[in-house]
């Protein structure tokens, strides 16, 4: 690839283009934070069993799911 | 017919054996005993979700002993939940401010409807991490110590214990209008050694915790001497 190439591709990146990756990198490290908070729960609830458990749980997955979900969702629509 | 009374009146034996209570009861039941002499009162109160909780069933830690009951469960007071909670709320109701003031009105739909959905995904998230920092903030006090349960930031975690014959000093003050109206305090248990001290903070009834506390060591004392200490 040529400069003029290079400089073209560069010029013709639109404003929402960009905004795009970044949503989608701020959604990444989001999922990283969502496997966390699994990890978390997982420890937590080992830690001290109250019962509560499979909600907590539950509720830890249903959050990843969603960021996942979300990225997908970021990804096809922006 | 007289075999028949002896298997009847053997049978009543078996019967009446199993309603006598145990010449060697159990440590939940002597404990049991130690807080209704103090007040019949304190047994049994909440449930999982409560701050406040004596004997509580089905609840077990991690380092729990085998057979070694939980006395008290108690957790930060529901009050020290308000401020999160009311800035859930804001967050919660931030979105239909944008009617109001048309902050994302420059971007394209499919821009505003992530924006709007990545909000309430990160409200979500707050409420739930918030819960679960004051839902594991737990202190426990059983027959035979002090827990402590803390996780600080997101994956660290300590359990500080200390044995009830170990605690040498144990102090509680109220702190705050809102501490003296709705009856919760800070309680210090100092240890003897380089143990450290453990902290119970904003925690209920912290009188009544310090009585059950007391009484649990004079217990403890009482079997070292008798030489029956665990």
């Amino acid at each position: 690839m040529t400069l003029p190439e290079l400089l073209t591709i560069i010029l013709h990146i639109s404003l929402w283009q960009v905004l795009k990756i970044f949503i989608l990198f701020a959604l990444l490290i989001y999922f990283v934070f969502a496997i966390v908070v699994v990890r978390q729960v997982k420890i937590m609830t080992e830690t001290f069993k109250t019962g509560f458990e499979t909600t907590l749980r539950l509720i830890s997955w249903l959050h990843l799911f969603l960021v996942l979900l979300i990225f997908l969702l970021a990804v096809a629509i922006l | 017919m007289p075999d028949i009374f002896v298997a009847a009146n053997h049978q009543r034996q078996k019967k009446d054996l199993k309603k006598a209570p145990s010449k060697n009861p159990g440590r939940r039941e002597t404990a049991l005993a130690v807080i209704k002499k103090l007040d019949k009162n304190l047994v049994g109160i909440g449930n999982r979700l409560s701050t406040f909780v004596t004997f509580p069933d089905g609840l077990a830690f991690e380092t729990q002993q085998k057979e070694e009951p939980i006395v008290l469960l108690l957790r930060p007071h529901w009050l020290t939940n308000v401020n999160w909670l009311f800035l859930a709320l804001l967050m919660i109701l931030a979105p239909l401010f944008l009617t109001l003031v048309p902050l994302l009105a420059y971007l394209p739909s499919n821009f505003q409807l992530i924006f709007i959905v990545l909000w309430y995904l990160f409200s979500f998230s707050f409420i739930f991490e918030k819960f679960l920092g004051w839902f594991f903030d737990i202190y426990l006090i059983t027959d035979e110590r002090v827990v402590d349960v803390d996780f600080y930031s997101l994956t660290f975690k300590q359990i500080a214990d200390a044995g009830l014959q170990k605690i040498q000093d144990i102090t509680y003050r109220t702190r705050g209008v809102l501490g003296s109206i709705f009856d919760y305090g800070d309680i210090l248990i100092q240890t003897a050694g380089e143990q450290p001290n453990i902290e119970f903070k904003a925690v209920p009834r912290p009188a009544a915790v310090v009585k059950i506390l007391n009484e649990l060591i004079t217990q403890e004392e009482q079997e070292m001497l008798e030489g029956r200490a665990r």
